[in-house]
């Protein structure tokens, strides 16, 4: 194939299918296992500095903010994000020092509440470096690929764009039209961390939502871990089996966390908790008043539990549900007036 | 916020522009920030059949209760036909489906509000 342009964006992630396929036949295992673990146990196994990390869900949806939260009180460093619609996760991680690179899509930003100051500013003084820009279907096919065992899949997107001269995407000849089509490369992240609705002990999942990306991000992910709102048996999960979307084998760890996605949205559960975003909002404004949130929420909470109570716990959580389902008045503190 | 005049400020102003865009019984993928604002408007007003679709995954949701914060959370996929994947709504538009999309590029001066580029 004829090679029109390619961007000068950093690679990473990216693997050779057959360096993966011989991976996986030595990782992952089609045994039944309970994988049941700690917030704590799975953050220290399966996330190390430096790893390449990739949140489900959509930045503040159905988020595993549990995971997140222990992240930081593990004081990991240098981690390399996916900003695949980062929102909240991508901008706390930022703000409490552990990450290093974003790989981004959507970054930055916090959507309708405005842009990502903690991480703008993380960015703009070179402590946080962007390598590699994407568009969001970009980044997301990276995971296809990986998902189907290819090196790279062909899109009609980028093209034209600086987005393309950001990342390290190809554009060739496609050699059945003759026109230009854009080869976008795989993507395996080190570990990918995923928030559902129901699971059984040995990773079996279900969402009652958008998949979003993560019925493609289960399956490229190196290393796979579920939390969940609920767990339930594998004779549940066989009695609805179109209801999976991640079967066993793809996940390494399964954690129990009710109301695991604080203060994010979790569809047809909870809403997100405006009145804690617009303090996290205010708070990572400056630099100086950063610290004061992450010591109050997670380095002075034991687990996600605590920091649950100390939102507010479960008059917290009854309010966060009515709104889900409409019974309650919506409120947007963060609107400038 | 800047106000054009006492009438309407600019971010109120570029709602509407855009919502008037919106012809009824089209489909248009909504980018965040704005756009959600203007489909929304025109929804209610003069395009109640503007069939949305939102990269997260939802097509064709009803008019929510409240404003979407994220164009991936319930209030975006409120009553959808539909809750699918970004991959699928991506091949939907690649595939040549969605004859209109809004996309905003730079953050409005004076306003809080930002809707960035489409992404596909």
């Amino acid at each position: 194939m004829n090679k029109l342009n390619e961007g000068h964006g950093e690679l990473l992630g990216w693997y050779d299918p057959d360096e993966m396929r011989e991976w996986i036949r030595k990782n992952k295992s089609p045994i039944l296992k309970d994988k049941t673990m700690s917030v704590k146990e799975a953050t220290t196994k399966f996330i190390k500095n430096n790893s390449y990390l990739a949140s489900g869900g959509f930045g503040h949806v159905r988020v595993s903010m549990a995971i997140i939260h222990e992240i930081v009180r593990q004081k990991k460093k240098n981690l390399i994000i996916s900003g695949k619609t980062g929102v909240f996760d991508l901008d706390f991680l930022i703000a409490a020092g552990c990450v290093g690179k974003v790989d981004n899509a959507y970054g930055f930003g916090l959507e309708l509440r405005g842009l990502a100051k903690a991480s703008r500013r993380k960015a703009e003084s070179g402590q946080v470096t962007v390598p590699a820009e994407w568009s969001n279907a970009a980044l997301q096919w990276r995971f296809k690929a990986a998902a189907s065992g290819l090196s790279f899949l062909p899109g009609r997107i980028m093209l034209g764009t600086d987005t393309l001269k950001n990342s390290p995407a190809k554009v060739v000849t496609d050699p059945f039209t003759n026109k230009p089509i854009c080869l976008i490369p795989a993507c395996y992240p080190d570990v990918a961390i995923i928030h559902v609705h129901r699971c059984d002990k040995y990773g079996n999942a279900q969402i009652d939502a958008n998949l979003v990306e993560d019925y493609e991000l289960a399956r490229a992910a190196k290393r796979l871990i579920i939390t969940t709102e609920k767990i339930i048996s594998t004779d549940e999960i066989r009695q609805k089996s179109w209801n999976t979307v991640i079967p066993y084998f793809y996940v390494d760890a399964v954690v129990h966390v009710p109301f695991g996605s604080h203060p994010c949205n979790m569809p047809n559960l909870y809403y997100s908790d405006e009145e804690h975003i617009a303090e996290y909002i205010k708070k990572t404004a400056l630099d100086e008043t950063t610290s004061e949130y992450f010591d109050k929420y997670v380095y002075n909470t034991k687990n996600f539990k605590d920091y649950l109570e100390l939102v507010g716990g479960k008059n917290k959580i009854n309010y966060l549900q009515q709104l889900e389902s409409g019974k309650n008045k919506f409120k947007y503190p963060w609107v400038k007036k | 916020m800047k106000t054009v005049n006492k009438l309407y400020n600019i971010t109120e102003m570029m709602v509407i522009a855009g919502s008037r865009l919106f012809e009824n019984g089209k489909c248009v993928v909504v980018g965040t920030g704005l756009p959600v604002l203007s489909t929304l408007l025109a929804q209610s007003t003069h395009a109640p059949q503007l069939v949305l679709v939102y990269e997260a995954g939802s097509l064709a949701p009803l008019k929510p209760p409240t404003i979407p914060i994220s164009v991936g959370d319930s209030m975006a996929s409120y009553k959808a036909i539909m809750t699918a994947s970004m991959d699928y709504t991506m091949s939907f538009i690649q595939s040549g489906f969605g004859e209109l999309r809004q996309s905003l590029l730079v953050p409005l001066p004076g306003s809080s509000t930002f809707g960035s580029p489409f992404p596909c």
